[in-house]
């Protein structure tokens, strides 16, 4: 895939400050050993499915975003369950199953909104703003 | 963007249903990703092994799907390159709200945003770097969704290859 990142440097050039080649599922928010700066928004959009589950989770609760920042996830939905395909390694996971792996991840749902842009024969995408959720207060 | 809408199906519950590519079912997500993730690839190893090498086939065989690939926006999308633009318009909505829930630029802030499987760079260039360019300033990371991981499939050893983050100007 180091194709897709000298396509994307010969078109960002240095509006983009780091480009870093790394496996998604083992990102660290580290550089050098050093913790990264927090973000204000991570974006992540068409390409969680090739996530596990357990790979997913991780990878929101060590994301290092600001206090007042957020995670944008942009996804297909299918209606119910997940859809694998066995082509690209990836699944289609359902409204249900991302609220569910967000909670799993302690990340609230502060927004979410179904597009209605894209062609109708596609599967349905589904966008959500996600915070990291406050600690539970411990009940007395 | 509206109120919070969705997550009403009751009987989509964890642990959720699958299917495959024809439609048949495949069961529950817990014991499929324990199938797909721990395969018993060889017998001379115990089972952390396996379920390292099971991971790494698994992703591998998505690297190899995307390695395939046309580094352009219409084979990032799948060949449904035309729904970029829509998309794009989308997503420069969603920043603007989330991030001027006022509705005015005027400030301008030091932001930085982290693009996730950023492929060719689709979403950065069209949202971030064209959209919110001054508010960004050049404070954006693009991050690879995959491994790059090869697999050597006469003796199924696998290797991983990590690069070192690349600063874009050195």
């Amino acid at each position: 895939m180091h194709h897709f990142i000298e396509k994307a440097k010969a078109t960002l050039k240095d509006k983009v400050q780091n480009y870093f080649e790394e496996s998604l599922e083992e990102f660290s928010f580290e550089e050098d050993g050093k913790a990264l700066a927090g973000y204000d928004v991570i974006w992540i959009q068409w390409c969680i499915g090739q996530l596990s589950d357990a790979d997913f989770i991780d990878l929101l609760k060590r994301a290092k975003v600001n206090a007042d920042g957020f995670i944008v996830v942009k996804e297909n939905n299918c209606s119910k369950g997940f859809h694998w395909d066995d082509q690209d390694s990836s699944i289609t996971r359902s409204d249900n199953y991302f609220r569910w792996i967000f909670e799993q991840a302690g990340m609230e749902v502060v927004n979410s909104k179904m597009s209605d842009v894209f062609p109708k024969e596609l599967f349905a995408v589904r966008t959500y703003v996600l915070k990291r959720s406050p600690p539970k207060k411990k009940s007395q | 963007m509206p109120e919070v809408e969705g997550g009403e199906s009751s009987d989509d519950i964890y642990p959720f249903h699958g299917v495959d590519g024809e439609n048949n079912p495949i069961g529950p997500c817990d014991a499929f990703w324990k199938r797909v993730l721990t395969k018993k690839i060889r017998k001379d190893v115990d089972d952390d092994e396996n379920t390292k090498e099971g991971k790494l086939l698994w992703y591998h065989q998505g690297v190899e799907y995307w390695n395939h690939v046309d580094a352009t926006v219409d084979g990032v999308l799948g060949g449904f390159g035309s729904v970029s633009g829509a998309d794009a318009k989308e997503n420069e909505r969603i920043l603007r709200t989330m991030m001027y829930p006022e509705g005015e630029f005027s400030e301008i802030l030091e932001k930085r945003a982290l693009d996730v499987g950023a492929g060719v760079g689709r979403v950065s260039v069209r949202d971030f770097v064209c959209v919110i360019v001054f508010s960004f300033r050049r404070r954006l990371q693009v991050v690879l969704p995959l491994v790059c991981a090869h697999i050597s499939s006469s003796r199924l050893t696998f290797s991983l290859f990590t690069t070192d983050a690349n600063r874009a100007r050195s």
